[in-house]
């Protein structure tokens, strides 16, 4: 069942607060958090926000097409490593 | 600069399939499609350390993987011959990287630097995750920084030198 509509999307207050922080002084910092489950609101756009997936925290570069969209689903908790440095795997700088 | 292989495998033979001489393929690779561009393709047996050229006679996908059928394996026990070999492309087949594009063959080993000229250690590895991929790099004392590959923070990668430059935001390293 869909979240009501009535409560607004949750946001983590605490990584909000910080974030709105980093916004006012115009200042860029990887901010570490564990609200996986914190919608990314359109405050978020353009910091980098590290994600813990239950070991690590994952660097993840926040855009305006993640506004929406849980922290949590860009930070996935298992990892494939079956077939790691082989292939013609290619990796992009964005 | 590292020396670039001749062959790229994207990949590798798992099982037959049927008894007209078509096998399984598990490709190992981001674009699948480019299995049904190609004519001929190369196995590699790393069993006797041969490489042969063989023509592809039709490619069908099957969920994650495709089924193959060469020209002139038209039976079972000829197909069974190939299991276990991988499927490999020639280099100069491979088609032309984007600017902001590298193989991660070709970075894995890069010596990572910051732009004050700090060493922060060697890239082990590549995550590639849903927002940005991601770089593991190791120090020296096997400590693990994961360093985003966005424009912002990775400022040049130099193979011809063998390094990454980043500027750091705080809080990364």
């Amino acid at each position: 069942m869909a979240r009501s509509i009535k409560k607004g999307p949750f946001v983590d207050s605490k990584l909000l607060k910080k974030i709105q922080g980093l916004n006012e002084i115009n200042q860029k910092k990887v901010v570490k958090t564990w609200a996986r489950r914190s919608t990314i609101t359109p405050e978020f756009v353009g910091h980098t926000v590290a994600i813990h997936n239950g070991n690590k925290f994952i660097p993840v570069f926040i855009n305006e097409n993640m506004v929406g969209h849980k922290l949590g689903e860009f930070s996935p908790t298992r990892t494939f490593r079956g077939h790691a440095g082989k292939g013609d795997r290619k990796s992009r700088v964005k | 600069m590292k020396l670039r292989p001749d062959f790229i495998t994207i990949g590798a033979v798992t099982r037959v399939h049927g008894v007209r001489g078509e096998v399984i393929v598990s490709p190992i690779t981001d674009d699948v499609q480019q299995f049904f561009r190609f004519q001929k393709i190369y196995l590699y047996s790393s069993s006797n350390g041969r490489r042969k050229t063989v023509d592809i006679e039709c490619v069908k996908r099957k969920k994650n993987l495709l089924i193959i059928k060469f020209k002139n394996i038209d039976d079972r026990n000829q197909a069974q011959e190939l299991k276990g070999a991988l499927v490999e492309k020639q280099f100069d087949d491979a088609e032309a990287l984007a600017d902001d594009e590298y193989y991660v063959f070709d970075l894995i080993g890069l010596t990572v630097k910051t732009v004050d000229d700090h060493i922060v250690g060697k890239l082990r590895d590549v995550l590639s995750l849903p927002a940005n991929d991601v770089y593991v790099v190791f120090d020296e004392q096997n400590r693990e920084y994961l360093i985003p590959a966005i424009k912002d923070i990775i400022k040049s990668i130099d193979l011809e030198r063998q390094e990454i430059i980043i500027d750091p935001i705080e809080g990364l390293l």
